[in-house]
């Protein structure tokens, strides 16, 4: 019974074996060499083993077309084992990659490499890491395709043949398990990096914003950086995490010439079966918008006119702005409108680089305000971020002038050395939660004075009189519009101190000061 | 003998004026700038570290209309103001400068000089000046005088 049966049995294994031998090319040894090299082609799977550790299986692929291949290799258990990637000049070999993920048993990939016409050797052989040993009784699969060339990067982009990106033709390219041999960049050695190269024509007068977008891909902490024409690094992006994207926006350019984006992924992470899509934007830029890279006072964005947008392009990123001439010797008001999802804090320098004030009392999608700054030639506006990963923060910088008949206040004068001195009447503003308001009278001897306080009409104040040297003589507090009077003794000089106890950043405070004869 | 009469006068305008309580010419009379004066200081105190900064808060019938100069505690301090022709209650109350708050504050209750008040009587075409002295006892005496 069982004889009669047997055929039946053993005829779908033998089928099952003789169709494995038919699809499955096993190398010939010896291969060890580029010239022992076996014969392969695109879209077949081959067998070898690495018989020692010592062992090279070397394969041979000629192409005919431009085309991209994927190469896999499996894995084979307890080595770690690794393949190279050669262009053939001749009997000489050029290394395009070295593809190792370091690990024993596991299998090895490269997703899309760029091929023309010519010869091309595949050398399997033992990986760097780990005792270098064979395993002759297992086989390793070898599998070549193919596919077109159209909107992929073309491996090996690096350093020197980075692929060309044109605006708004965005490319795909894949985080690969590749050690560059060649990048002998101190920071980042062998890194793998994907170079793109950006022809760009601007001038000073003509400047042109360039951004930049890389989309995430799961299980890669991505970088990205942009360089120039010298190859300095003049912008990177590494405010994402593992999985996100990165960009880099509205970069300013004012120079013509060759600048490189430049992809890559941290500590050799890869992903061989998603592509990530990096995407070039370039505009001309607009005289209302500020122009990256203005993180420093020397590299300031000059405000001609009364309003520039900016955004927070980077965690924490900081942009400069300084006055021009249409504001110098003039009070202005000036208010920094955030996004909803904008929060910053507004800084004023002086032109020696000191610190005037700072201000941050709203927070998310709030208005920062100075209610009242004289700026005698010129300052610095410096809008800081608080907002973390938040990179596409916006926010509208707004400065107008003040005309008001009475004399205003000219900020800072928050201590009694910065004091403004007064002898009539006065506007002030309450710019802070903490504001203080300092104000000095001198006299030749000593004089009587009424002095009188009108509120802000929804802030609350307390006003003092001190002596010469500044000590507090009385205080009293006054709130929503509310006047009062005081009368005071100054001997020579002596002070009036107005502290903010609720700010109200769009009324003024009304000071009079008059000596009673 | 006119010039050495007019001569006498400037010369008496001259040094009264360098007073506090200056005085002014009308058709012949005095006229006083301010009609009340009022200076208070402290008579036993011999050391810096025990003269403090200091003023007096002055309420003329229980009103507060001003204060004094500041000085230190041994020196006199000022206030000077125009009155009716009346009978007055001066009142004085102490304040002195706490510098570790940077203010001036008023002294305790029991700390104030005693008596803390004088009463005055202001005549027309007259200038009364009190002086007021006080001890570290607490006791404060006070002298008047009319021109």
């Amino acid at each position: 019974m069982i004889s009669k049966l047997l055929p039946f049995i053993l005829m779908p294994a033998i089928l099952s074996i003789i169709s494995c031998n038919f699809s499955k090319h096993k190398e010939t040894e010896p291969n060890n060499t580029f010239s022992g090299a076996n014969i392969i082609e695109a879209g077949r799977t081959y067998t070898g083993t690495i018989e020692t550790g010592k062992d090279i299986d070397c394969f041979a692929l000629t192409v005919d077309r431009d085309s991209i291949i994927r190469i896999e290799l499996t894995g084979i258990k307890g080595v770690n084992h690794a393949f190279s990637i050669y262009m053939m000049t001749g009997d000489t070999g050029t290394l395009l990659k070295l593809v190792d993920d370091n690990r024993k048993s596991s299998p090895e990939n490269f997703a899309n490499l760029f091929v023309s016409r010519g010869k091309y050797i595949i050398s399997v052989h033992h990986g760097e890491r780990d005792d270098k040993r064979g395993n002759p009784d297992t086989l390793y699969d070898l599998k070549i395709t193919d596919s077109d060339t159209s909107a992929e990067e073309h491996e090996p982009n690096d350093k020197e043949k980075p692929n060309v990106i044109q605006p708004d033709y965005p490319l795909t390219g894949f985080f690969s398990p590749a050690r560059d041999r060649n990048n002998d960049d101190v920071k980042n050695q062998f890194r793998e990096e994907d170079w793109y190269s950006i022809e760009l024509t601007a001038d000073e007068n003509n400047p042109v914003t360039v951004s930049i977008d890389l989309s995430g891909v799961s299980g890669v902490d991505s970088v990205l950086e942009l360089y120039d024409s010298q190859f300095n690094l003049i912008a990177q992006s590494d405010s994402a995490s593992h999985g996100s994207g990165e960009s880099i926006n509205d970069y300013g350019i004012k120079k013509s010439g060759i600048y490189y984006a430049v992809v890559s992924a941290k500590n050799f992470q890869y992903n061989n079966n998603s592509r990530y899509t990096i995407s070039l934007f370039v505009n001309l830029h607009s005289q209302g918008t500020e122009l990256e890279p203005n993180n420093s006072f020397e590299n300031a964005n000059t405000l001609t006119g009364n309003e520039i947008k900016g955004k927070a392009n980077s965690k924490l990123d900081t942009d400069y702005f300084i006055t021009s001439q249409v504001h110098a010797k003039k009070n202005v008001r000036i208010e920094l409108l955030n996004d909803e999802t904008s929060d910053t804090t507004l800084t004023v320098y002086d032109a020696a680089k000191k610190k005037l004030l700072e201000i941050n009392n709203t927070g998310p999608g709030g208005v920062e305000t100075i209610p009242a700054l004289y700026i005698k030639d010129y300052v610095y506006l410096v809008v800081t971020s608080n907002t973390e990963n938040k990179p596409d923060s916006g926010y509208t910088l707004n400065i107008s002038e003040i005309n008001s008949y009475n004399p205003v206040e000219i900020e800072p004068n928050n201590r009694k050395e910065d004091a403004n001195a007064i002898t009539n009447i006065v506007k002030g503003y309450t710019t802070t939660n903490g504001d203080i308001d300092y104000f000095i009278i001198t006299n030749d001897y000593r004089k009587n004075y009424r002095i009188e306080l009108r509120a802000p009409v929804n802030g609350a104040l307390k006003i003092s009189t001190t002596d010469q040297s500044g000590y507090i003589i009385k205080s009293k507090e006054l709130s929503n519009g509310e006047n009062i009077t005081l009368n005071e003794i100054f001997e020579k000089k002596g002070y009036i101190i107005i502290e903010t106890v609720t700010p109200d950043l769009d009324n003024a405070y009304d000071l009079l000061v008059e000596e009673i004869r | 003998m006119r010039f050495v009469a007019a001569s006498v006068l400037g010369v008496l305008i001259l040094f009264t004026a360098c007073k506090t309580d200056s005085v002014i010419t009308d058709h012949g009379n005095i006229q006083y700038k301010y009609n009340f004066t009022i200076t208070a200081s402290d008579f036993d105190i011999n050391h810096p570290d025990k003269d403090r900064l200091s003023f007096y808060v002055v309420y003329i019938d229980k009103v507060e209309s001003g204060r004094t100069t500041t000085g230190l505690e041994s020196q006199d301090k000022y206030f000077e103001i125009n009155l009716t022709e009346n009978k007055h209650l001066i009142t004085l109350e102490k304040w002195v400068l706490d510098k570790t708050r940077d203010k001036y504050v008023k002294l305790n209750n029991i700390e104030q000089p005693k008596p803390d008040f004088i009463y005055i009587i202001i005549q027309t075409g007259r200038q009364t000046r009190v002086k007021m002295k006080s001890g570290s006892t607490g006791v404060a005496t006070y002298t008047s005088e009319t021109n």
